[in-house]
């Protein structure tokens, strides 16, 4: 059975080290649901993205031992479950604000109102994957303009240079 | 080393063949100055970016002061762990600039290398299906050259009485000729052997990757045995089949740890029954046959193994003389068969073979090519010429792109397309370079055309073998078929000859 995969891959930041990890994905014939691409610390010399694919049971163990030969891959930390990552969604819908029926999607866990102009409501909703692909469907009464959605990101379990950002 | 555009596009071949082989190279390439990439300049090309798939890493140099590390860098990632390509882009600036040479320049990335994963436990397991099995066959492949685990292997394959199958690229790992070597496996692989793999209980794949040339229908490949795998690359175990034991790290010191644990074995009954179907192989050999007048591949690739006491390095390009050249010439050294495996780069005999030859002076090497891929690089001769390499060349010719033509026969319905050849001369076309060659067109002529060939001194030498036209290579396993389902060579009757 299917299913989504979270790794958090530390990558040195160099010339082509980011497009290495991708034309991986595409010549491996990954899957690729979202790649999510940022600073991993204080120091510039580290990249952190994380690759979330879908596949077999597998598929995770696949991803890693090919990541770990490309020679800019610092480390791979792979994801427990797909559930511990988190997406950021930004939803314009067309009006709204006023009805009843949106006020109180408004107020649900995760979903705050990021922007309110005179014709349209942008929301804010963060969750995981399938988490943002259940409210698309309850918001689409209201009239959806415009979608942006990041790809996953999460925490490792392993201390790594980003843990060590607050100290 | 080549010029930008065109000139580093025209690696491109050469550097794919490499990564499929794991053959470790460094390419530096030309490149327009730092201030004018991304422009358009004459003949800018982004061949780090053209070439990244298919290298183990690339560099484009942006500062002189970088060059020492790099190079430093580039060559030993090519070498170490799993050799492939790598490449240096240095744009003209770079180039003529100038720096002080730091012969201790640090390797900032060259620390990293693969894991040793070896597990006491799975060692263990490994040893007990080794222990426990009745009908084992050693897969053995390039990994176990490029380790150097030869010495290991023959004590592996002596103590336990394990008959031994060879990729392709693993030729010259265990010696051919021993009574436990069952030579090539797969599509072309001699049938005792794809028929010994099929029925084992137990398979111990040495530096192999189970190439689809290798399995045929993954489905059906070797059902009844249990699996262990020893790589370098932990990427390849369970990559196309599942196995039992997948233990990663380098052949030879896996080898090494494993060997104390395993005792003396006899497996008399799976070794004869092994030998009653290589009885049958030999029955059916087209050597054995008589084929009249006509003048076989086979018979010049036997020839030639004999007139060189198979010491030679052969240095073969792709298509049914590479097959026949693997069925028919026993390697008994390790590197002495050079091949494009992987990849299968058709015209990758002329210039690998002069490489060859430089690289190894004291050696017998020979180019052995089809006339279609001859064709493909044979402006090398120039090169050949020009640096007097002392290399015999064989033009397999028998007028069309072969093994194309073999799959038209046996699998699209006789539809020959684009698969018969013009060629030229090649006498001629040698003597164009001042080149001895010579043309052989019956069996009695090959020894003794082969042995002037090698007496001759002072650059290439060329042999141009008119042989039968329509012969197949067998057997064969059809693409995606299973590997005991070969189609084998018709008996010659007295109509055929």
């Amino acid at each position: 059975m299917n299913t989504f995969h979270t790794l958090v891959v530390y990558l040195d930041s160099r010339l082509a080290s980011v497009e290495r990890v991708v034309l991986l994905l595409r010549r491996k014939n990954f899957r690729v649901r979202s790649l999510a691409l940022h600073p991993a610390g204080r120091a510039a010399a580290e990249t952190q993205l994380v690759v979330a694919v879908e596949g077999p049971p597998q598929e995770a163990a696949r991803l890693r031992t090919n990541l770990e030969k490309l020679l800019d891959v610092r480390r791979v930390v792979s994801q427990a479950s797909h559930a511990d990552a988190r997406c950021l969604a930004l939803v314009r819908v067309e009006s709204g604000a006023a009805e009843p029926g949106f006020v109180r999607l408004c107020q649900e866990p995760g979903v705050r109102v990021f922007q309110q102009e005179e014709t349209s409501t942008t929301l804010e909703i963060t969750g995981t994957d399938g988490h943002l692909d259940a409210w698309l469907p309850r918001l689409a009464p209201f009239g959806i303009t415009e979608i942006s959605r990041t790809g996953a990101i999460s925490l490792t379990a392993e201390p790594g240079p980003s843990a060590a950002l607050g100290s | 080393m080549a010029t930008s555009g065109p000139g580093a596009t025209n690696l491109v071949t050469g550097i794919a063949t490499a990564m499929m082989d794991s053959s470790p190279m460094v390419c530096i390439t030309g490149q327009v100055p730092t201030s004018a990439i991304g422009g358009d300049a004459i003949q800018e090309t982004d061949i780090l970016g053209i070439t990244m798939p298919i290298t183990k890493h690339g560099y484009l140099v942006q500062d002189v002061k970088e060059l020492a590390s790099t190079l430093h860098e580039a060559f030993h990632i090519a070498r170490s762990g799993r050799p492939g390509p790598v490449i240096v882009d240095l744009p003209k600036d770079v180039q003529l600039a100038t720096t002080d040479y730091d012969s201790s320049a640090s390797l900032p990335g060259a620390s990293k290398s693969l894991a040793d994963n070896l597990s006491p436990t799975e060692l263990e397991k490994a040893v007990e299906l080794l222990k426990g099995s009745s009908r084992p066959v050693i897969l053995a492949g390039r990994g176990a050259l490029l380790a150097g685990a030869e010495t290991e292997l023959a004590t592996l394959v002596q103590r336990c009485q394990i008959p031994v199958a060879l990729t392709l690229l693993g030729k010259g790992a265990f010696p051919e000729g021993h009574p436990l070597c069952l030579g090539m496996m797969g599509m072309h692989g001699h049938g005792a052997t794809n028929l010994a793999i099929q029925n084992a209980d137990l398979l111990i794949a040495l530096g192999m990757r189970f190439d689809d040339r290798v399995t045929g229908d993954l489905a059906t490949f070797a059902q009844s045995s249990r699996k262990i795998h020893i790589d370098l690359d932990a990427a390849e175990i369970g990559k196309n089949v599942a196995v039992d034991v997948g233990l990663v790290g380098d052949l030879r010191e896996v080898l090494q740890r494993l060997l104390p644990s395993l005792p003396a074995a006899n497996r008399a009954p799976w070794v004869t029954q092994i030998r009653t179907w290589q009885e049958e192989d030999t029955e059916r050999d087209v050597l054995h046959q008589d084929t009249g007048s006509d003048l076989l591949a086979v018979h010049v690739l036997h020839d030639l193994w004999q007139a060189t006491d198979g010491k030679a390095v052969t240095v073969t390009d792709v298509g049914q003389h590479q097959m026949w050249e693997a069925q028919y010439y026993p390697h008994t050294r390790p590197g002495t068969l050079i091949t494009s495996g992987g990849l299968g780069t058709m015209g990758f005999a002329l210039p690998a073979a002069i490489g060859a030859k430089m690289a190894s002076p004291q050696e017998e090497v020979w180019a052995i090519a089809g006339d279609g891929g001859f064709q493909m690089t044979m402006s090398e001769l120039a090169s050949a010429v020009q640096e007097r390499v002392e290399l015999k060349i064989a033009v397999i010719n028998n007028g069309f792109l072969g093994m194309v033509r073999q799959w038209q026969e046996l699998f699209y319905g006789e539809r020959y397309y684009a698969t018969p050849m013009l060629t030229p001369s090649f006498v001629k076309l040698a003597q164009a370079f001042d080149i001895p060659a010579f043309r052989v067109t019956r069996r009695g002529e090959v020894r003794p055309v082969v042995e002037l060939a090698r007496q001759w001194t002072g650059g290439p030498v060329l042999v141009e073998f008119a042989v039968k036209q329509l012969d197949l290579v067998y057997p064969m396993v059809p693409a995606g078929g299973s590997l005991d389902a070969m189609i084998r060579r018709p008996q010659v009757t007295a109509e055929m000859v």
